[in-house]
């Protein structure tokens, strides 16, 4: 998931939120092109604001107009080129391109510019009038406490303009040092209309004039002409004495809950016939922001209005000084008089234009001593502190210089004009008031609010016709009325989210939310506020306050830094205002969209405040790499580690992600499966399976032995020889016939090694075969040792002997009757396998032949006397095997002894093929093998007339049952092959049946 | 009555015969007493013959008759001997791995040496001689060269990294079903001498079957 970084708090969000997490600041912002840079001592270059001038609100033309006119440029100033325009139709739009680029600076940006500036965009909470103790000679608040003139004589009347205008043109002025609001050329409409309202009223109520008491004809110097216009409406208005007013005012009754607190509060009945719906609207008033609330204390009765004020202490120490001064009881004309002549040390260190502005109003005898006593600093004011101090005649005369300035009406802003029009005195000033709302020079959403107010008041409701909902040094009651559709569409539009934030500080800082407010909560001052600042003693020379008469300060490297530039865009007099500690206006963070605004339109004093280049660099490492976070956004677009991001989040990266799944192709995927099913497989159990019996096996099996039986069985009973003998083979090469000679070759008495290695199963075919060969030998006298490689074939060679001997006795036959150890003796069993034959091969007399019972065989005479020392010392070895490994054995490992003495072998039938080889080689010196080859020999026997009779045993005993069985067998082979190829036949009909089927 | 050895003889040799016939009909118990009856003999007379033969007649009597060259020559064998018996323990199995190893060592060097020796250079010689004996033998050497040449093709498994499919070749292929008919016919004969073999039992058993009870008619 992708990250977006907090364009106030530089905290990484994700990608998915629209408001930072941390600070609610709008994370969509669009990217804004990045200024060139300045680089250090470059001075900056002086910009063509002409055309920026007119996007200026129109109270700091006037402002700056009027500074050029009075205040002579310094020296080393760069001249303004500012060219007023008039007023914009847009008049709300006009102050946000201004402050464009100011509204985008965060909290570290700030600390490089100028105090001064940041004095501009809020007030500080050091400058609150709640840090200050009201009756501090030598703040700030003290010049301004002397600036409003004398203190107020009783009123029993209301003081419309005690929540107007008074109060909300002097706190910012005094409260916060914030910009003076408009002019009246630049107010916005619905200013204007509330200007013209105040105008044409002619209501000039005593309570006005003790807020701005002006000297009569005095000079206002260099005050916006609306703002000394306004003040001299207000003049008119608070100067008019209630007693001199037609009547109770009437005011409009407004509900409560239509109306923004800080106007409930400020419709607070500044005598008994104020005090009435107050008192019956108690919720309103305690919605009233705390200064409001307290300026609009009601008076308890008549001219006392210290009453209220002095009860509620809290509310007054809250408030700006001059402001708690304005509201401050005044027990009389004589009294409110007394400050200003008591403190003239105050009063000398402040401007002239504001030493003239406190002058006091010649609203009664009392106030205009002061004024008239001090003519010279009322030709320092400007001229919108001149009007606004302009004297009233006091009563009804007062209302005339109101209406009778229509030039002044004019250059009020609307609203303020509203509000400065007099009310007819009185009660009789709720009459114009009315005519005025419901003749609709009251804005839209006032009009809207005053409309849907449950009940109107009737003409004479003084109180009620003092609710005049603007709320110019509050943007948060505007937007708090925002809810309602009685907001105009021009401050509905100021009021969303976007062009909030394109608000100026000032108007940002006015609303009920930033510092100004919370005057009794102040935020915690950061470290770096907290340090002491020194006093500019050049701007306090400029502005005329003692050397620490002022509580702020802006450091002097920075002053020196931004002092050119002030002298070439500001006007003296907003010059002189410097904040006491720029970081408090950190607290009042600018809107999160502020940073849309395009940079290219930012005047070059703004510009000369911008990070120098060398914060470019400062995000480029050796390499060259850019290693810092890159501001893309605003008028810092293009530097470097602008805003600082925690160290922690820096090195946070995302891991890198690894796949878990294995990385194979379908070959090795196939490969796996097989694998897997083999070894599943492996581990499942199989059954064996029984063989299934076939129907016929067993009755063919019945068949076959019966045939077998009766093959054998007959000629064996009947002793038939019908069974035709083997023919003897004719060639000599013959292994038969070379086995024969062989035996016939051997010399008389020659003996013979006889191997006896056929296993007793077999002896009914290998005594058929070795019986006539063993005739055959007895005929030679020839002396037989037997020896055995197998345990239980050790006796079998006795067993041939004792049945030749049997036959020679029975049959008389002639031949000699062999005697054990004699004509024959057992050497026993050779163990060893091969080893042992080639042991025996080679050292017959050390293998065996070592009888515990008999002793040493080799050494009998049977064996030539111990003479026998190889086995080449026998004059024969005949093999006699059913085995063709055993035969193979003694062929391979008595080959090389036996040193061309004859080996020769008879073998069972089933180890005759694998035997023929060696005989066709010539490694056998003769082969007998089978009932056949033992007939053969019988018959050669007959031949030889050597045994006739035994000749004709094998023949007719076995002979023929042999050859019956053979047939049987052979046919049962052809038989059965035939029936395998028709059964195979008929599956393959069957299929293709079923296939066709 | 005197039962004579040879009585006594023919009845156990016609009682066993018939028991083992009996497997005829399936397997059953006289067939089973004939068989453990064949085994236990065989196994008794086997031991008895080692033993007597072997450990008594050439281990223990060279060891107490024999002269001293003789005993000390026997240590060795009886030592042998003697590690082969710690076979039977799983602990001590180990003792006897050298003797079986000379054991097999030494009777694999004399069956390769005989099957060399005694069979691949004379059956190959003897295979060459046969074509210089005349035109006879020159086919009948022709034709055992030609059993053998295709014999050995069957067991040719083995196929080229070319080949895919993994199957032989066709001339392989042919070569091999040639050698599938040599080989055929060699088994067939080795059946053919094992039926005759078993036919030859067969009738010596009835033989002596007729014979014992000829024995008792006459």
């Amino acid at each position: 998931m992708a990250e977006i970084k907090c364009p106030s708090c530089g905290k990484i969000n994700p990608e998915t939120l629209e408001l930072c997490q941390y600070c609610g600041t709008g994370l969509q912002l669009a990217p804004t092109e990045p200024l060139d840079p300045l680089t250090p001592g470059e001075l900056p270059v002086k910009k063509d604001t002409a055309e920026l001038e007119r996007t200026l609100p129109g109270w700091l033309r006037d402002a700056r107009r009027a500074a050029d006119e009075n205040t002579p440029a310094p020296a080393d100033s760069t001249p303004v080129d500012s060219a007023p325009e008039p007023p914009s139709a847009n008049i709300a739009a006009a102050p946000l391109d201004l402050l464009a680029g100011l509204s985008q600076t965060n909290a570290d940006e700030e600390e490089a510019a100028p105090e001064w500036l940041l004095s501009l965009r809020g007030n500080t909470p050091e400058l609150s009038p709640a840090a200050e103790p009201p009756a501090a000679p030598s703040s700030a608040t003290d010049w301004l406490e002397e600036l409003q003139g004398p203190p107020a004589p009783a009123e029993p009347t209301p003081q419309p303009e005690d929540w107007g205008f008074s109060s909300q043109a002097t706190y910012n002025f005094d409260d916060d040092l914030e910009p003076p609001l408009p002019p009246a050329g630049e107010v916005p409409d619905w200013l204007a209309t509330l200007q013209a309202q105040e105008t044409t009223a002619s209501l000039t109520p005593a309570s006005a004039s003790e807020a701005f008491p002006t000297p009569p004809g005095g000079d206002f110097g260099s005050a916006p002409d609306w703002l000394s216009e306004l003040g001299g409406g207000f003049e008119s208005n608070e100067a008019a004495p209630a007693e001199n007013l037609p009547g109770p005012t009437t005011p409009i009754q407004i509900p409560a809950a239509d109306l923004p607190d800080w106007m409930q509060g400020l419709a607070a009945p500044g005598g008994a016939d104020r005090a009435a719906p107050e008192t019956g609207n108690p919720a309103s008033e305690a919605a009233l922001p705390d200064w409001i609330a307290d300026l609009s204390t009601p008076v308890p009765g008549g001219a006392d209005r210290a009453a209220p004020e002095t009860g509620n202490p809290a509310s007054e120490a809250a408030l700006p000084d001059w402001i708690a001064d304005l509201s401050t009881p005044v027990p009389g004309g004589a009294d409110r008089a007394a400050p200003e002549t008591e403190n003239p040390a105050s009063e000398a260190a402040l401007p002239d234009w504001i030493a003239d502005l406190s002058t006091p109003a010649p609203g009664g005898a009392d106030r205009a001593a002061p004024e008239t006593g001090n003519p010279a600093s009322e030709a320092a004011l400007p001229d919108w502190i001149a009007d606004l101090s302009t004297p009233a005649p006091g009563g009804a005369d007062r209302a005339a210089p109101e209406t009778e300035n229509p030039a002044s009406e004019a250059a009020l802003p609307d609203w303020i004009a509203d509000l400065s029009t007099p009310a007819p005195g009185g009660v009789d000033r709720a009459a114009p008031e009315t005519e005025l709302s419901t003749a609709g020079s009251l804005p839209d959403w006032l009009a809207g609010l005053s409309e849907t107010g449950s009940e109107v008041p009737a003409p004479g409701d003084a109180s009620s016709t003092e609710f005049k909902p603007f709320a110019t040094g509050s943007l948060g009651e505007i937007e708090a009325l925002s809810t309602a559709e009685s907001i105009p569409d021009f401050m509905s539009g100021l009021l969303t989210d976007e062009t909030k934030s394109d608000l100026p500080d000032w108007m940002k800082s006015a609303s009920p939310e930033s510092e100004m407010f919370s005057f009794g909560a102040q935020q915690p001052a950061p470290a770096e506020s907290e340090k002491p600042v020194e006093t500019d003693p050049a701007a306090l020379a400029d502005s005329g306050l003692e050397k620490g008469a002022v509580p702020f300060s802006a450091p002097i490297e920075e002053d020196e830094d931004a002092d050119p530039f002030l002298a070439m865009e500001i006007p003296e007099w907003l010059s002189g205002l410097k904040p006491v500690d720029a970081a408090e206006d950190s607290a009042a963070a600018p809107g999160p969209d502020a940073a849309n605004l395009p940079p290219a339109d930012l005047p070059s004093w703004v510009q000369a405040m911008r990070p120098v280049e060398s914060m470019l660099s400062g995000g480029q490492n050796a390499d060259g790499e850019e290693s810092e976070a890159r501001e893309e956004q605003g008028p810092l677009a293009g530097f470097y580690s602008v805003l600082p991001i925690p160290a922690s989040l820096q090195d946070i990266r995302k891991p890198k992600m690894y796949s878990i799944k294995l990385q194979a192709n379908e070959n090795q995927r196939t490969q796996a499966d097989l694998l897997e099913k083999l070894i599943r497989a492996e581990g499942q159990p199989k059954n064996a399976g029984q063989l299934k019996e076939s129907v016929v096996l067993r009755p063919l099996r019945w068949v076959i032995f019966a045939m077998l039986s009766l093959a054998v069985l007959l000629p064996a009973v009947l002793g038939s020889s019908w069974w035709p003998a083997p023919v003897l083979p004719a060639a000599a090469e013959d292994p038969f016939n070379r086995f024969a000679a062989t035996i016939s070759g051997l010399p008389e008495g020659a003996v013979l090694l006889v191997v006896t290695d056929y296993q007793p199963g077999f002896a009914g075919e290998m005594e058929q075969v070795a019986g006539p060969v063993m005739v055959h030998l007895m005929h030679k006298n020839s002396r037989l040792a037997f020896l055995s490689t197998s345990t239980v074939s050790t006796e079998l060679g006795e067993r041939l002997v004792e049945q030749a001997n049997a036959f020679f006795v029975q049959n008389q036959g002639g031949a000699p009757i062999y005697e054990k150890e004699k004509q024959f003796l057992f050497l026993g069993y050779l163990p060893g396998g091969a080893a042992g034959v080639q042991a025996f091969a080679e050292r017959p007399q050390q293998t065996t032949g070592r009888d515990s019972l008999n002793g040493n065989l080799w050494q009998s005479a049977l064996l030539g006397n111990g003479g026998i020392e190889k086995i080449s010392g026998f004059d024969a070895v005949l093999v006699l095997t059913d085995d063709p490994d055993n035969g193979r054995m003694w062929i391979e490992q008595t080959a090389a002894a036996l040193a061309g003495k004859p080996l020769l072998m008879v073998a069972s039938a089933q180890a005759a093929p694998m035997l023929q080889p060696y005989s066709a080689s010539g490694q056998l010196s003769g082969l007998v093998s089978g009932l056949d080859g033992g007939v053969l020999y019988e018959t050669r026997n007959a031949a030889e007339q050597l045994a006739p009779l035994y000749a004709g045993r094998a023949k007719a005993l076995y002979w023929d049952g042999y050859g019956a069985a053979v047939l049987i067998a052979g046919l049962s082979i052809v038989i059965g092959g035939a029936w395998s190829v028709v059964s195979k036949l008929r599956a393959r009909r069957s299929n293709a049946k079923q296939d066709e089927a | 009555m005197i039962v004579s050895n040879e009585l006594l003889t023919g009845l156990l040799s016609f009682l066993f015969t018939v028991l083992v016939l009996s497997y005829l009909v399936g397997d059953n118990p006289g067939f089973r007493v004939a068989i453990h009856a064949f085994i236990g003999t065989a196994a008794g007379y086997v031991a008895a013959t080692v033993f007597r033969q072997v450990v008594v007649d050439k281990l223990f009597i060279p060891l107490l008759n024999g002269d001293t060259w003789q005993r000390v020559i026997m240590i060795l064998p009886l030592l042998f001997s003697l590690l082969l018996l710690t076979k039977m323990s799983a602990r001590l199995e180990w003792l006897g791995g050298p003797v079986v190893a000379f054991l097999v060592g030494v009777g694999a060097a004399a069956a390769i040496a005989g099957a060399v020796m005694g069979t691949l250079l004379p059956q190959i010689e003897a295979s060459a001689g046969m074509f210089s004996d005349g035109f006879g033998s020159l086919l009948s050497g022709g034709f055992v060269l030609f059993g053998t040449v295709v014999s050995l093709a069957y067991f040719q498994f083995s196929v080229s990294k070319k080949n895919v499919s993994g199957k032989r070749g066709k001339l392989a292929a042919f070569l091999a079903l040639l050698g599938q008919i040599f080989i055929a016919m060699t088994l067939g004969v080795l059946f053919a001498g094992v039926l005759a073999a078993a036919l030859t039992a067969f009738v010596d058993r009835i033989q002596s079957l007729v014979l014992f009870l000829d024995s008792f008619l006459r």
